[in-house]
């Protein structure tokens, strides 16, 4: 895996912001293992459908 | 991950999420009784973006009513349900309508799978140009890179959508047609007209 810290630069807006992270976050899973990325992914994959599956239930209830 | 452009192949070995095995339960059924492609969001996805989503999108090929009969018992049998009607008369009606049909676990709402038959040509053909995402035993069927780079950026175009776009073309950019991209933007454009 490779350790070396890339830096992303700051965007003037939001918007612009964003897409400095896409290309960041773009960049991480190119020089980083797929264990690595995706572990990081689901968890905030997992936890956004735990939260939406509770909003639900709670909705429900 | 590696992309093979001749094969039409994405191999990667990412861990799943909650996302992708409710992806796989769902798929492991559709594709025993028709062909499938994935597009939009959960394409991204797939392909490491940093964000989640509630649903998958699929164009599913047209097939008769007595085939998706069959096909709709089997998820019905394993677990799933469909969020819009079980009337098999109404859920055919609305496919041929060009509406989408969403199925979830039993009960369930979140995560679901939105389904849906091409409207045209042009969703027609992400049949033919597909590619086979290969995560640990599954295949997942997605639409070409620069079909959904096209599709993102010049007919959704949400922030969220243009930061897909962003992340495809990022990631591949070495691999990527740009002929295609463009003739996709052009094709698009002209349906807008009509």
């Amino acid at each position: 895996m490779n350790t070396k810290k890339e830096f992303m630069e700051p965007g003037k807006d939001n918007k612009e912001d964003r897409m400095n992270f896409v290309e960041f976050w773009a960049k991480y899973i190119q020089t980083h293992s797929d264990e690595e990325w995706s572990r990081q992914q689901n968890r905030l994959i997992n936890s956004q459908l735990q939260i939406s599956r509770e909003l639900q239930r709670n909705r429900i209830n | 991950m590696e992309y093979n452009k001749d094969k039409k192949e994405i191999t990667s070995e990412r861990k799943l999420s909650e996302l992708d095995k409710f992806a796989i339960d769902f798929l492991r059924i559709i594709q025993k009784h028709v062909d499938y492609v994935i597009i939009s969001g959960y394409v991204s996805i797939l392909l490491g973006r940093s964000r989640s989503s509630e649903d998958i999108d699929i164009f599913i090929k047209r097939l008769s009513k007595e085939k998706l009969e069959k096909l709709y018992s089997e998820l019905i049998q394993n677990n799933f349900w469909c969020l819009n009607s079980g009337n098999i008369n109404e859920l055919y009606s609305y496919l041929e309508d060009s509406l989408a049909i969403r199925f979830a676990y039993n009960g369930e709402g979140i995560p679901n799978f939105e389904v849906k038959f091409p409207k045209d040509s042009i969703d027609e053909e992400v049949f033919e140009d597909k590619i086979n995402v290969q995560i640990g035993k599954f295949n997942f069927f997605i639409s070409s890179l620069e079909k959904q780079i096209a599709f993102k950026r010049y007919y959704l175009g949400s922030d969220k959508d243009l930061e897909d776009a962003k992340h495809i073309e990022e990631l591949f950019k070495k691999d990527l047609d740009i002929k295609i991209i463009e003739e996709t933007k052009k094709l698009i454009e002209e349906r807008d007209e009509h």
